[in-house]
């Protein structure tokens, strides 16, 4: 049975121990898909092998 | 307001060292700003007066004998209440830590003590730092020493108007998503945020380690630069520090700007921008056109992606640091600090590493394409008049995350490119609050930044207006 974005919130965060007031949780279901899109789209097409530590090489790197 | 108070930090370390001014009269009437200041701003969460005396007569004998700590030697500060001094309880803005002994002082106190700073206090500042605005549901609102009624932009928010009200010579602030910037612009005041890993984080609360940085605010470039030669650099605390050497930043203002290109970018920077706003901030790049540089419109990449992607690593981390407070005493939190971290207890592991991985890429797309035409960039810092603390109080509740987004929408695309940026006042709006633009660089490249921003504040006087 298909569990609402809300109710998945919800029962996730009472499995890490914080209970999500109810009147909150179509707004956090809201905002995290809303996240979750926009991230797939600048995502999608990175290299397979690219890892967060690329990141410091490229800081260092970029100086003049 | 005396003289004495409207000094830069760098001026009156040169008078103090000249001895024309000692460094205990300088603390008397800080000390004396402070209070008034605090009275009317709710800016301090705490003023140590006997303790800033005593360590100003103390230096005033060093002084005397011959002895000069450092270049800030005698200089009044008070910093943001999240960097831990040994045995000493920071609130870091918020009811948990507030009785909580630090087991270490912080590498940017340490390195400011090493220099000769006297610290007389500590600054309110957003809960955890996590917030833009200034509200503070703990301490109470900070409120803008421009106008009591009005946003003094935050994390840093102590900092950023104990300066405008001439009651500091200069503040550290951090900033993980606009929390020096944001200060700087709201207030009036000189803010830097820095290269990610230019500054130890050492002793500093931690919200988000990818994203975390630590920065001076202050009355001037100058000030931004001297403090920086202080902080900067390798700390063994902190792992992720650079290893990059040091420049010597004060020496570094004194070069010409003739020639530089400063980017103006034509997109997602002035979307929807006020139009007051707008004008202020075009018209500080005649003052750059004058002195030779040349002015250069850039395309800019679609950045709202990386703004989205710091927003999740912020929340996941800070979700994973507050674990415990928040499952053990989620009513020791504001509601708008509380739904912040449950939204980032929510967010996925893959999310998150995925938000970390296009990190770099972004970096390197911003770097081949913006800064491969330019020196510097120069941007609004907000793009919307400064509202009031009543207009913007929108607690944990349904706007919170369109007013927050709001706020932060220039400040976080920035954080996530790691790149350093300075917020320099450059005039005021038409109901008399400060705005700032801001320059922001290729890593580590600060000096040009501060070198670009003394310029400007030698060609105008915004930075030195003082509040009615």
């Amino acid at each position: 049975m298909a569990v609402k974005p809300q109710d998945f919130h919800t029962q996730l965060l009472a499995q890490q121990g914080v209970a999500l007031p109810p009147e909150r949780a179509d707004a956090l279901a809201t905002t995290l898909a809303a996240q979750l899109q926009t991230e797939r789209a600048a995502t999608h097409a990175l290299a397979f092998e690219r890892e967060p530590s690329a990141f410091i090489r490229v800081l260092e790197g970029g100086a003049r | 307001m005396s003289e004495l108070l409207a000094l830069s930090a760098t001026e009156l370390a040169s008078r103090i060292r000249a001895r024309r001014v000692s460094a205990s009269e300088a603390m008397q009437e800080t000390l004396a700003a402070a209070k008034r200041a605090h009275a009317r701003l709710n800016c301090f969460v705490r003023i140590d007066e006997a303790s800033a005396l005593a360590a100003a007569r103390l230096a005033d004998l060093e002084i005397e004998r011959g002895h000069l700590r450092g270049p800030l030697a005698g200089v009044p500060m008070a910093h943001k209440d999240m960097y831990y001094r040994e045995g000493v309880a920071s609130s870091c803005g918020s009811r948990i830590t507030r009785e909580r002994p630090a087991p270490a002082t912080a590498t940017a106190l340490r390195r400011l003590d090493a220099a000769g700073a006297l610290q007389f206090g500590v600054l309110n500042m957003t809960e955890f730092a996590y917030g833009p605005t200034g509200h503070n549901y703990h301490l109470g609102h900070c409120r803008n020493a421009w106008h009591p009624d009005y946003l003094t932009g935050g994390s840093s928010s102590g900092s950023g108007t104990s300066l405008a009200a001439r009651a500091n010579f200069a503040a550290l602030g951090s900033d993980t998503g606009g929390s020096v910037r944001l200060p700087a612009h709201f207030c009036g005041v000189t803010g830097l945020k820095t290269t990610t890993t230019r500054v130890s984080r050492a002793g500093a609360m931690p919200l988000s380690f990818s994203l975390d940085t630590v920065g001076p605010l202050a009355r001037t470039a100058e000030d931004c630069a001297l403090l920086l030669g202080v902080l900067a650099g390798q700390d063994p605390a902190d792992a992720t520090t650079s290893a990059r050497p040091v420049p010597d930043y004060v020496a570094a203002l004194a070069r010409p700007v003739k020639g530089l290109r400063i980017g103006v970018p034509k997109g997602y920077f002035y979307d929807g921008i006020d139009a007051s706003i707008e004008r202020l901030v075009r018209s500080s790049l005649d003052v750059f056109r004058a002195q030779g540089c040349e002015i250069v419109d850039v395309d800019v990449p679609d950045i709202e992606p990386w703004n989205q992607a710091a927003t999740a690593v912020i929340a996941a981390e800070a979700a994973a640091l507050h674990a415990d407070w928040l499952r053990e005493r989620p009513q020791d939190y504001s509601d708008q600090v509380r739904a912040r971290l449950e939204l980032g207890a929510a967010v996925g592991a893959t999310q998150y590493i995925n938000a970390l991985r296009l990190r770099s890429h972004a970096l390197e797309t911003w770097l081949a394409g913006v800064m491969s035409q330019v020196d510097v960039v120069h941007a609004p810092c907000v793009a919307f008049a400064t509202p009031t603390i009543a207009e913007t109080d929108v607690g944990g509740g349904p706007k919170m995350g369109q007013v927050l987004a709001q706020v932060t929408r220039l400040m976080r695309p920035v954080n996530f490119l790691g790149l350093p940026s300075l917020a320099v006042p450059c005039g005021f709006q038409p109901h008399g609050l400060p705005c700032a633009f801001q320059l922001i660089g290729r890593p580590f490249d600060e000096a040009l930044l501060l070198r670009l921003g003394h310029a400007y504040q030698g060609a105008t006087d915004w930075h030195a207006r003082l509040p009615g």
